[in-house]
């Protein structure tokens, strides 16, 4: 069990990693483009939906990380103020409602992804995708966090980072 | 189900559901697909709410975000705002509140390069704080420069926020980016003259601390090399946007690169920090994307539902003026900040706002700007501002939470007052982006 955990927590950190290059190169290829442009009048092709695809794959690819890290802004107007026992026992509740939640919508987003292969549908814009791919995005997120949020059910954290801008 | 039943539920359901902890992006989802459920067709709307889901991040205009905070984490994982911390000390003499002027400066100067107010107020308070309690500054003329100051973040360039605003709510990215250049300017002007004052009608509150023997070549060396050279990355993210050569997504990226470049001529650079502020990038930035996917059909359910037109024609039925109007959003946009952060202030609010604004006939930069002065002062705002909780984290132990909520309160009230001015006279918001449009 500990070695499946620890598999885990690898596989949650390649997912924040690659996040981490999607942004990285983000930033490059979109300078790169300012200077072509403004340069030599010629564009990187395609680069405005790869940036979008980027940041559709990176949010949900991250967003397990981000709860494996504790850091999804929450409100701790009452958990702050519990005891110990009764915020673990809160945060017990609270992580198997997003299980349930997660699990839920994880179930809707593979139909959607299903639904969508299954009429052939493609996106048109400088690529040619299918769109099952762009709406595959979520449900691997999504299954990700059901199992982090399980995780956090059997271990409770009642500390949150402060996050937000 | 009639709307304010959907409406009480969605939002009386969103409210219990923050309350126990749940994070804020899956108490959005959990509302929004009990929502879709009832008022977009049971399965069907499920459905579309995943669709939306992504469709929602696949947006070229939300990428500033990422960007402008990979910005500001090379500037701070390199330290090299903490240098120019030092620098801008060395030079800023003979000023009652000495320490606390050059909060606000240092807080100004990272502003325009960074567009965390965690960052920027966790940064002032480690690094000044400790030396102005030492010096025997009062508590309120230390912490509350320092917050106050840290959350200009929010209002100058590059701030991720305001482009979180400008996308929501369908207001010109640059144009709100430009918008919030003077009101910020005037709050520091503003936080200057109050501590001037305070500290020489009470110079107990701030005892002189000159630093002693130091020449003007002394003084003025470690500014010219690490606050002068800065100047280029404001002008690389303003100046590409404000002569048209850069998208706000552009002077994003650029400005990452000067910061590369900055970080680089500093000899700042290494593997470990490069990783440091991507990694933070990825944290802060996917927990905002995510709230955004999360709560994309939120918008649709409210009006499909019929609350967002019942709840504006039955505002409507008051005949109220524009400013009386935007008085009210202002009230509500304050009691929220109270209690909730900032991204779930706008998801909850910008489905009504945003038409309600448009049927009031009010200024949409006017409204981005005062969504981002009422976000900045609910970073601030007992009992659950998040500033103050960084305050906490940075304070020493003996300062109490009250003494954290007092020393912020003058500096509240300069914010109100300039969010007045903004209601009252709009053109200070609106003048610089009015040169560009």
């Amino acid at each position: 069990m500990t070695g499946l955990n620890a598999a885990f927590d690898v596989l949650l950190q390649l997912c924040a990693a690659i996040a981490a290059a999607i942004f990285g190169v983000t930033a490059v290829a979109i300078s790169i483009n300012v200077v072509l442009r403004n340069s030599a009048g010629t564009t990187i092709f395609g680069l405005l939906d790869a940036v979008e695809y980027g940041l559709l794959a990176a949010t949900f690819l991250a967003a397990p990380w981000v709860l494996w890290k504790n850091a999804h802004v929450t409100i701790d107007l009452l958990t702050a103020n519990l005891p110990a026992a009764g915020a673990r026992l809160l945060a017990r509740l609270v992580s198997a409602l997003g299980c349930v939640l997660s699990a839920t919508f994880l179930w809707f987003a593979v139909q959607a992804a299903l639904a969508s292969a299954a009429r052939g549908s493609m996106i048109r814009t400088a690529f040619v995708v299918p769109e099952w791919l762009a709406l595959s995005a979520a449900p691997i997120g999504f299954a990700l966090i059901s199992v982090e949020f399980l995780r956090q059910m059997l271990r409770p954290t009642i500390t949150h980072d402060l996050t937000g801008l | 189900m009639e709307w304010p039943l959907v409406l009480g539920l969605m939002m009386g359901g969103l409210g219990l559901l923050l309350l126990i902890g749940l994070p804020v992006a899956f108490a959005f989802l959990a509302v929004t697909m009990a929502g879709a459920w009832e008022v977009l067709g049971g399965e069907r709307g499920m459905i579309q709410l995943a669709r939306n889901a992504a469709d929602g991040l696949s947006n070229f205009q939300l990428a500033p975000i990422p960007l402008f905070i990979l910005m500001g984490e090379i500037l701070f994982q390199t330290r090299i705002a903490h240098k120019a911390i030092d620098a801008v000390e060395r030079v800023v003499t003979r000023v009652p509140g000495r320490l606390s002027v050059v909060t606000v400066f240092g807080g100004t100067i990272f502003a325009a390069l960074s567009g965390s107010t965690i960052a920027n107020t966790a940064m002032l308070g480690s690094t000044l704080l400790p030396d102005m309690l030492r010096k025997g500054y009062a508590p309120s003329l230390a912490m509350g420069p320092i917050m106050a100051s840290g959350a200009i973040a929010m209002l100058i360039p590059p701030s991720a926020l305001a482009v979180l605003v400008g996308s929501l709510a369908g207001i010109s990215i640059a144009g709100l980016l430009m918008a919030g250049v003077i009101p910020a300017l005037i709050l520091s002007v503003a936080f200057v003259l109050y501590i001037v004052i305070r500290a020489t009608l009470n110079p107990a509150l701030a005892p002189s601390d000159d630093m002693p023997g130091l020449s003007l070549k002394d003084r003025w060396r470690p500014f010219m090399i690490y606050v002068a050279p800065l100047s280029v990355l404001f002008a690389v993210v303003i100046g590409s946007m404000f002569l048209g050569f850069a998208t706000p997504t552009e002077s994003a990226a650029l400005g990452c690169m000067a910061s590369l470049a900055v970080g680089a001529g500093y000899r700042a650079l290494t593997w470990a920090r490069m990783r440091a502020a991507l990694m933070e990038t990825v944290k802060l930035s996917v927990m905002i994307l995510f709230i955004i996917a999360l709560s994309q059909t939120f918008a649709q359910v409210l009006s499909f539902s019929g609350a967002t037109g019942g709840l504006i024609r039955s505002i409507a039925q008051y005949e109220l003026s524009p400013v009386q109007v935007m008085l009210g959003m202002i009230a509500l946009l304050l009691l929220l900040g109270c209690f909730i952060d900032q991204v779930s202030m706008l998801m909850v609010t910008v489905p009504i706002f945003v038409p309600l604004a448009q049927s009031a006939g009010i200024d949409p930069l006017i409204l981005g700007v005062i969504y981002l002065l009422t976000m900045e002062i609910g970073l601030l705002t007992p009992p659950f501002g998040l500033l103050l909780f960084v305050m906490r984290g940075v304070a020493p132990p003996e300062i109490r939470m009250s003494t954290i909520y007092a020393s912020i309160l003058p500096f509240v009230f300069i914010k109100l007052v300039v969010l007045a001015a903004i209601v009252w006279q709009p053109g200070i918001a609106t003048w610089l982006p009015s040169l560009v449009r």
